[in-house]
């Protein structure tokens, strides 16, 4: 969570005050399915729970300053907040699982950190209510897995750095009871290219502790996919807004003797704010 | 065109149901009859087994012996599990290989055939009747000072049990007044290799190679890596009087390798009878029906490259014989005082 905090402090700095962030800190819980043929030759299921924080951001200050300034506040969900066309965003999640063998004879405990940080063009799209964003990002995915049962052979990690094609839809619609506002979101995102890490299958950890750590290669969609979406719906209540939605995240990667694969999905739960700090609220102004 | 919410919501859905669902499928998933688990064991000894140089065993034969046999086997009630297993046991049982066992929930197999015929050269009962009577332990060393006070004793029973060099140097100094030490790892079966270099490091002097290593690099028999040197570089050179190691053929793995390691400690002499080998470091890997295997996979060689699985010879061969008394110990007691006495 300090990691994501630190991510949204460095990008407020970089784009300078009067921009305004969206911010969603999740939690999430679900299953997986895991399957790391350095470990066991076996599928291995079980269960996943995490945490997140995803951060929206435009390039460039929105062009509604002025109420800004009068009402220092904006609903969440605010349609003019992501009218300009390029945005970017960063997000961090830490997940941890645990997961059993089929015969449930053995376990796998896995601790994985997914951040990235990516830009999207958005524009709409037949309707205004229908945005669509496309965009590139960069992925850093670790993935620490522990197998309790093996021999010298106990440790495996997933690694990898890739740049991804992003791309989603939203739609926004209004309670017109209320004046609240909802949206439905769907997100995507595919690696294209970049570089993963395997272990050698014949080492054992203490061997790797020596010296062998195993390859880095080139991947790309050829040798290694990974491929996560999300379904949100974003809900506003009074001066708040709530998320809830579904995930879904599938990897493989390997080589011909050996498999890495994972999938899971996962119910989010979380809040959205978004917050704006002009530079004549600043402390230090006379 | 004109757009309503519901079908925005089920185009998302379906987008995204469709997606989840397209890459379900790419799991590898594994069958688990007999005759499954019998392929998939005996594969995994043939890839990653590092020590068929050293055993007489034809793996291919095994192959053909043992295969009919798994066809025959049905897998109908709870008791055939049992079956299953007796029949894996009695397979990997011909390598004749401690490391090797399986693991079920209901059993583990046990090779025995390596330390059978040899003399046991240790009784506990002796132990702790005549030498350990009122021991200190530190973690997993015990401890006392025997013959007058004037030599140190030390039982380790297993690399298992963790000791760090704070407690290795506090018996070191409880022994400071002494002639020489006997380190007794009989019956120690073996455990962490960081204990044995942290074990052994007092004795070194200096930086030495105290063997080799070499990894498997591929599945074939022969498929090796080049041979690594194996360093005990954290020599701390503190004990520089008589050390005399005491092993039986139960001595295996870790223990083993200590063994082998101190033959280069300056100082040192081993005493006992041959120990029990266990030169490969092992690995394990799962069967299709969740069973563990555990196997040698990493091949460890002396400092003259001859493989130690066979167990290390000691420099002097004493046998158990008193039942009053531990002969071995008698004799290393004998050694450093005449050590003393010629000094």
């Amino acid at each position: 969570m300090l990691l994501a905090v630190g991510c949204q402090s460095v990008a407020s700095a970089e784009d300078g005050w009067g921009v305004e962030h969206k911010n969603m800190l999740n939690a999430r819980g679900g299953f997986v399915w895991l399957q790391d043929q350095y470990l066991s030759p076996l599928l291995y299921s079980g269960y996943q729970v995490g945490l997140g924080n995803e951060w929206w951001q435009g390039f460039k200050d929105t062009p509604s300053k002025s109420r800004y300034v009068r009402r220092r506040y904006n609903p969440p969900l605010k349609r003019s907040v992501l009218k300009m066309d390029w945005l970017h965003m960063g997000k961090i999640d830490v997940d941890y699982g645990w997961c059993y063998s089929d015969t449930y004879t053995n376990l796998i405990y896995s601790l994985g950190i997914n951040g990235g940080w990516g830009a999207c063009y958005s524009w709409k799209w037949l309707h205004p209510k229908l945005e669509l964003f496309v965009g590139p990002y960069l992925d850093v995915n670790v993935m620490g897995k522990l197998h309790v049962s093996n021999v010298n052979k106990p440790y495996s990690m997933d690694f990898s750095v890739n740049a991804c094609a992003m791309g989603g839809a939203s739609w926004s619609f209004m309670c017109k009871k209320k004046g609240y506002i909802y949206r439905l979101r769907y997100l995507g995102r595919l690696n294209v290219i970049g570089m993963d890490y395997l272990p050698d299958y014949w080492h054992s950890y203490f061997e790797m502790g020596e010296g062998v750590f195993g390859d880095f290669r080139c991947a790309g969609l050829w040798n290694h996919r990974h491929f996560q979406q999300e379904l949100t719906f974003d809900m506003q209540f009074t001066r708040s807004a709530w998320r809830i939605g579904a995930r879904h995240e599938y990897l493989e990667y390997g080589t011909s003797n050996m498999m890495f694969s994972r999938e899971s999905v996962s119910v989010i739960l979380g809040c959205i704010w978004q917050y704006k700090v002009k530079p004549t609220n600043s402390f230090f102004e006379l | 065109m004109r757009f309503r919410s519901s079908h925005i919501v089920i185009t998302l859905l379906a987008l995204f149901c469709g997606l989840a669902s397209s890459c379900t499928h790419r799991f590898v998933e594994k069958n688990n009859t007999p005759k499954d688990n019998f392929e998939a064991l005996w594969q995994i000894i043939d890839e990653k087994y590092c020590l068929f140089d050293d055993k007489a065993v034809d793996w291919d034969s095994v192959y053909l012996d043992y295969s009919e046999r798994f066809d025959t086997l049905k897998m109908v009630e709870y008791e055939d599990n049992y079956r299953l297993f007796d029949l894996m046991e009695e397979m990997l049982n011909e390598l004749e290989d401690g490391h090797v066992n399986l693991y079920s929930p209901f059993d583990i197999s046990v090779c025995s055939r390596w330390y059978e015929g040899y003399p046991e050269n240790f009784d506990s009962e002796i132990l702790m009747k005549y030498y350990l009577k009122d021991y200190r332990r530190a973690n997993g060393l015990n401890y006392c000072r025997i013959d007058g006070d004037s030599i140190g004793y030390v039982y380790y029973g297993s690399f298992s049990d963790g000791f760090s060099m704070t407690n290795w140097l506090a018996v070191l100094n409880y022994f400071a007044k002494c002639r020489g030490i006997v380190l007794d790892v009989r019956n120690n079966g073996g455990g962490s290799m960081e204990n044995a270099y942290k074990l052994a490091a007092p004795f070194f002097i200096k930086d030495t190679v105290v063997g080799y290593w070499q990894h498997k690099s591929g599945p074939g028999h022969d498929d090796f890596s080049e041979v690594e040197p194996m360093m005990m570089d954290d020599s701390r050179g503190y004990w520089r009087r008589p050390v005399v190691v005491l092993c039986n053929r139960h001595s295996y793995s870790a223990a083993n390798f200590f063994v082998s390691m101190m033959r280069y400690a300056p100082n040192c002499l081993i005493l006992g009878g041959k120990s029990g080998g266990g030169g490969g470091m092992p690995m394990s890997y799962e069967l299709p029906n969740g069973w563990m295997v555990r196997f040698s996979s990493v091949k460890m060689y002396d400092r003259d490259t001859i493989s130690i699985e066979a167990g290390i010879k000691p420099h002097l061969l004493v046998n158990q014989h008193s039942e009053d008394k531990d002969d071995l110990i008698e004799e290393a007691i004998e050694l450093i005082n005449s050590a003393y006495e010629k000094e």
